[in-house]
């Protein structure tokens, strides 16, 4: 598949082809796209790449993206600083803020626990978290990490690490889709959500 | 269940070839290596989306591909489901049911459930002890498709854990990991103790039918004591025994227990089969314990394929005309030989002739 075209294009289908989700196929198609593009075009993207490198920091508090020191939601004075939900990536923190549900502030960890990537306690911005908590004003904690082994056992990790400051701490429930119909889950779900079901006549 | 039609497409050998199953029995014929077991294969794929030969894809897709396309049109209870199926080389498989996409290609686990026989069947009593809990683990998932999820993330945490324990890690870093184990593994020898009692009765049946005077008998073998069917008591068993073997696995650097060093003992008699079975008699003991499975999966309702891979060469009369038996009351049979001459007399099939690429029903030169 490789080095089929000369110089400058087949460069260029080797840098889109190491990008994630973008295989070899499509790869050669976005090159191709590009080169058949107006200079105009082509230039923007070329802008607006080096522009988030230059521009793009992560916030000093939370570790989400941030084009300041610190990012939109940790300078919003509207934000409770009672409560940090403690998601894996900048992403969740979009996802979450969509559901308009959560008016406390965020932490990003930059990844969950994963051993066989080499990623342990100490390269996430687990420090940093334990930092802010010392701060009296936080007194609840959401694990909001994917429901997953890694994710899990992240978690399970915080929980333990958190305990001790005798703070509120709660995990994401994991069970049903809104919207979805039972028969069409499946047993792992079902039964997660079996295991969080909640009483309803209190 | 049956398979109506199977299409292969840069799956090992083939191309691109159709085949359609029009009788109850249906024999390949062909040389050795003329891809007979490349298309049962295939079907053993469907059933539990992993080869029988070998861990990865890529072997599997035919040269200079990345990936290749199982096509099956199964028959159950009167209603046709088709199964498109993507082996890919570097990313996830992607699966199709009745041509709407899937989230997870586990969801096609259930819809094509096979009994196969094949010569290396023999490791099932002279192998490791992980050919016979990969047995275990097979018919597991073809009983119950949630345990595939279920082992798949057992072995992952074990992996996560070794990594830990190898490199000395602090114990608080093990503990997210523990809580997991300990549950994944509960719930995965509950459910390999709860098939072991359920085949044992079957397997011992075929075995005395196969005219063998010993008493054939199944136990399931842990590395810890005192384990039942019961997923909740293992719990507590095995949180005790992470606080028991905490210092030897910091040591050893791995993990020193779990349904991943287990093993399934087969008594002959008074004494284990592996090591002091004959030929023969070890050959009594693979088939009854294929028969014991294909038994116990229709006693509970299902109706499996049975595949029958090269192994007639093998067997003398006696195991033939079991053998036999057992396709009259599957539903549907796949069987593959080298010759025809080895296949048992008065068998009633199509035959399909395979040479390299190509599958037909003339013989070549005919």
């Amino acid at each position: 598949m490789s080095g089929m075209y000369e110089g400058a294009i087949q460069d260029l289908i080797d840098a889109l082809g190491r990008l994630p989700g973008i295989g070899p196929k499509s790869a050669q198609r976005i090159a191709f796209h590009i080169l058949q593009s107006d200079a105009e075009i082509a230039g923007a993207l070329v802008d607006a790449i080096r522009t988030v490198k230059e521009r793009v920091k992560f916030c000093t508090e939370c570790g989400n993206v941030s084009e300041e020191m610190q990012c939109r939601i940790c300078r919003d004075p509207r934000r409770e600083n009672t409560s940090i939900c403690v998601v894996e990536e900048s992403k969740d923190v979009i996802a979450i803020e969509r559901t308009r549900e959560f008016r406390g502030k965020y932490h990003v960890l930059g990844g969950a626990i994963s051993p066989i990537d080499g990623i342990g306690p100490e390269q996430l911005r687990i420090r940093e978290l334990m930092t802010r908590l010392a701060d009296s004003s936080v007194t609840e904690i959401i694990l909001a990490t994917d429901p997953n082994l890694e994710g899990e056992a992240t978690a399970t990790y915080l929980a333990r690490l958190i305990k001790p400051l005798g703070l509120k701490v709660s995990r994401l429930a994991s069970g049903l889709p809104v919207g979805g119909d039972l028969e069409y889950a499946d047993e792992v779900t079902l039964g997660r959500a079996f295991e969080g079901r909640r009483t309803v006549n209190e | 269940m049956r398979i109506k039609q199977l299409s292969l497409q840069n799956f090992r050998s083939y191309l691109n070839v159709t085949i359609n199953f029009t009788s109850k029995t249906t024999t390949f014929i062909g040389d050795n290596g003329a891809g007979k077991t490349n298309i049962v294969e295939a079907i053993i794929y469907l059933a539990f989306l992993s080869s029988h030969r070998v861990s990865q894809n890529q072997p599997l897709i035919l040269l200079g591909n990345q990936q290749a396309i199982i096509r099956a049109e199964i028959e159950k209870e009167n209603r046709t489901l088709q199964i498109d199926l993507e082996v890919n080389a570097n990313k996830a498989n992607r699966a199709r049911i009745n041509q709407n996409p899937t989230r997870s290609q586990k969801e096609i686990l259930g819809a094509c459930q096979v009994v196969h026989f094949s010569p290396e069947d023999l490791d099932l009593v002279r192998g490791d002890p992980g050919t016979r809990r990969d047995f275990l683990d097979r018919l597991l998932i073809t009983r119950s498709p949630r345990l595939a999820g279920v082992s798949a993330d057992y072995e992952r945490v074990i992996k996560q854990r070794n990594v830990l324990l190898k490199t000395r890690a602090a114990q608080s870093a093990l503990v997210p990991w523990n809580e997991q184990l300990v549950v994944l593994a509960s719930n995965l020898t509950a459910e390999r103790i709860a098939l072991c009692e359920a085949l044992n009765p079957w397997a011992t049946q075929n075995y005395s039918n196969l005219n063998e005077t010993k008493l054939m008998k199944l136990d399931y073998k842990s590395s810890t004591e005192g384990l039942s069917n019961n997923p909740n008591l293992n719990i507590e068993i095995y949180k005790k025994q992470i606080q028991d073997l905490q210092y030897q696995e910091i040591e050893r650097g791995t993990t020193l227990f779990g349904p991943h060093r287990d093993d399934l003992l087969i008594q002959l008699g008074d004494f284990p089969a592996k090591g002091y079975a004959s030929h023969g008699e070890s050959w009594s003991v693979a088939i009854s314990l294929r028969l014991g499975a294909f038994d116990l999966l229709r006693n509970e309702g299902s109706d499996p394929i049975l595949i029958l891979d090269d192994v007639f060469a093998e067997l003398d009369t006696t195991r033939r005309l079991q053998l036999m038996a057992a396709t009259q009351k599957a539903e549907q049979t796949i069987i593959t030989a080298a010759v025809e001459g080895d296949l048992p007399e008065g068998l009633e099939t199509e035959r399909f002739y395979v040479t390299p690429g190509v599958v037909s029903l003339k013989k070549r030169g005919l």
